[in-house]
């Protein structure tokens, strides 16, 4: 075997361990997910304790497994086009299990529930949970963000030593009669997804590092302000661009079955490097209620969550559409995932947007309207592409159960969302171990009952998800 | 307004749905036209869009209509200050006049807290993080008297779905002289 065959086995192989990684730990934190709605709808009663420790570990958990996910299924599809490090991708996905063995015992076993964000100063609360599941938290934190910055980092230098400066961005395209060898929307995507990804995990991995100074010497205090500011820059950025892989999955596959090309032009170069500006100041929109935050931050979050809409649409949809339209492909389980996955991502962008308006989030900040979005972008969409990439990679025969594996999934999923709309429209605080103690009737009502019906949706998502994964797993061998 | 963003939301939705099911349905044509049609509707869409978030952000946008008090003209009749800690609440006052402009500033004593206005019925109608190391003011004016909560809104430990108090909405002559609980606050 030459050396470009042997690399290209080792990143076969390291993507099927990842992919069943990410299946798994998606299985677990899901499960998790069903147990707090259960216990939010007053079936069964969580210690409140235990309840905000599993939402870290579910938030914390969701955020990483998906991302990773996403930049596996990425690497091994830009491994066409690049050379990426397979002794780098092996690093990373060593230091990526410690950090979740670390998440899983700081949570489960320490009882550290402060939520995926860890807003400042929580974390170091006395008598909230033990000391040492603190640190425990920020070390598993830091070990995922530089397997993640060196990841992306691996990606980005790949990138640019083969399409160059003018290239890695397309920003050839920009002129009228691009030079040179075609650079596939793939490349472009994921290098605007890692040129974000890797900048704002350095303000994550410094805000880290402030928190780690604190817990060493607890005299040390940090401005609560800035804190805030750099886990959202980081939290964002990170889950947007999960989404942006997920795009890239898209327009990298749909083109296999509908039999047109979806190649790079001037327009895709154009929204796709607006995504990057829009993505990196959008986070703004996290910290509305904030009122000590200067006021320009504020419009400009608006602004630029608005304005994202444009090479959102524009672009990616009506390319995806031109792709759909008229194009006679047989909806087997990887387009039809794909094409679903295009219209979770629309319908949960659009649920933000009128979040991300100031005066509609003075009522839906930190109700259960926000969480009925980012599940909607996950579920409902980057979920769906993950498992039309990993179906695709597996070569899985799109049998009778498979669509209605997918079928299952969209009631379990779109259900689950909608109840969390209802409940945000009807007030209900998000983050909320239980509603009893509500002093309305209405709002209890309201939230136990959706909590409830939410759990039925859950248990058809499992079965859903339990079914996909039963064709992919008889279908594992073809890439072992 | 939480019923304008539901209803435009269920819309969108809808269409969404729409355009997806027409287009999944479509029979196969291979012919080139199909990508051109399209392309003409993008062009009418692109104009659309963006005349539609300019017109959205000049409606939504108005200083006025902001929450932050910086943008906000005329001074409080009364300014009630708050104090959070985990897990309970601080008012110098809980008695609020109705019509009449009220400021809340809020403060913590250690970790954020969300500070949540519910009106009687349980919809939520105003709130402010309420950040260690700042005061953060939030100014309201009730048109309706009633008993009125204030819930926590942001994580802040175990017990943070507990954290509530009562505020009471009233002719000035219905409210109890609360004068000496004033000043009481740490
Ligand atoms: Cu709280």
């Amino acid at each position: 075997m030459t050396n470009v065959e042997k690399n290209k086995v080792t990143i076969t192989r390291l993507t099927s361990l990842i992919t069943v990684t990410v299946m798994v730990l998606f299985l677990v934190l899901v499960l998790l997910g069903f147990l707090m709605r259960v216990s939010q709808g007053a079936i069964i009663q969580l210690p409140p304790d235990f309840f905000y420790a599993i939402m870290t570990l579910h938030g914390l958990g969701m955020a990483g497994t998906l991302f990773v996910g996403g930049i596996t299924a990425i690497s091994f599809l830009l491994s066409k086009y690049v050379n990426l490090s397979t002794g780098l991708m092996k690093l990373n996905f060593g230091l990526i299990l410690v950090g979740v063995v670390g998440l899983v015992i700081a949570t489960l076993i320490g009882r550290f529930g402060a939520g995926w964000y860890v807003l400042y100063p929580l974390p170091f609360l006395e008598g909230a949970w033990p000391r040492w599941t603190v640190v425990t938290v920020i070390v598993s934190v830091m070990l995922l963000g530089v397997a993640w910055l060196l990841w992306q980092l691996d990606i980005l230098r790949a990138i640019v030593v083969r399409y160059k400066l003018n290239g890695f961005l397309g920003w050839k395209y920009f002129s009228e009669k691009p030079e040179g060898e075609e650079v596939p929307p793939l490349v472009i995507i994921s290098s605007v997804s890692v040129i974000a990804g890797a900048l704002t995990t350095v303000f994550g991995a410094l805000m880290l590092m402030l928190y780690l100074i604190q817990w060493i010497n607890p005299d040390m205090h940090f401005n609560a302000l800035l804190m805030k500011n750099l886990v959202f820059l980081f939290g964002h950025t990170i889950v947007n661009i999960t989404m942006y892989f997920g795009l890239g999955i898209v327009y990298e596959l749909l083109p296999n079955y509908t039999g047109r090309p979806w190649k790079s032009n001037k327009f895709i170069a154009y929204a796709w490097n607006a995504a990057l500006v829009f993505v990196l100041v959008a986070y703004f929109h996290h910290l509305y209620m904030d009122f000590a935050q200067p006021v320009a931050l504020h419009f400009i979050g608006q602004v630029a969550s608005y304005l994202s809409t444009v090479p959102a649409t524009v672009v990616t949809i009506f390319g995806a559409m031109a792709q759909f339209y008229k194009s006679g492909l047989k909806w087997k389980f990887a387009p039809l995932a794909m094409g679903l996955s295009l219209m979770g991502w629309l319908i949960g962008g659009f649920i933000a947007v009128v979040d991300s308006t100031i005066i509609v989030n003075n009522f839906f900040h930190n109700t259960l309207w926000v969480t009925s979005h980012f599940h909607t972008y996950y579920l409902l969409g980057f979920v769906l592409m993950q498992f039309a990439f990993i179906y695709d990679y597996f070569d899985v025969k799109s049998e009778g159960s498979s669509k209605l594996s997918l079928y299952m999934m969209l009631i379990g999923g779109y259900g689950i969302i909608t109840m969390f709309a209802v409940a945000g429209v009807n007030s209900v605080p998000r983050r909320y171990a239980s509603y009893v103690n509500i002093p309305f009737e209405s709002v209890v009502k309201s939230g136990q009952s959706t909590a409830a019906i939410a759990s039925i949706f859950a248990l058809v998502l499992i079965v859903g998800v339990l079914l996909v994964y039963k064709n992919i797993l008889s279908s594992f061998k073809n890439r072992w | 307004m939480i019923k304008i963003a539901a209803a435009v939301t269920a819309v969108v939705i809808f269409l969404i749905v729409l355009i997806a099911l027409i287009i999944g349905k479509s029979a196969s044509q291979k012919k080139d036209g199909v990508q051109a049609g399209l392309y003409k509707i993008r062009s009418l869409y692109f104009y659309f869009l963006i005349a539609a978030i300019v017109g959205v952000l000049f409606i939504t946008l108005k200083p006025g209509a902001m929450p932050y008090t910086s943008l906000q003209s005329g001074e409080p009749a009364l300014v009630v200050n708050v104090t959070a800690r985990t897990w309970s609440w601080d008012l110098s006052t809980n008695q609020i006049p109705e019509n009449s402009l009220v400021e809340f500033d809020v403060q913590s004593e250690d970790v954020t807290h969300g500070f949540g206005i519910y009106s009687p019925e349980g919809k939520i109608l105003a709130q402010t993080q309420v950040m260690p190391g700042y005061t953060n003011r939030l100014r309201y004016t009730f048109t309706k008297p009633g008993n009125y909560k204030i819930m926590c809104m942001e994580l802040c430990g175990v017990s943070h779905h507990n954290m509530m108090y009562d505020l009471f909405v009233g002719q000035t002559s219905d409210l109890k002289t609360e004068a000496s609980k004033k000043g009481e606050t740490k």
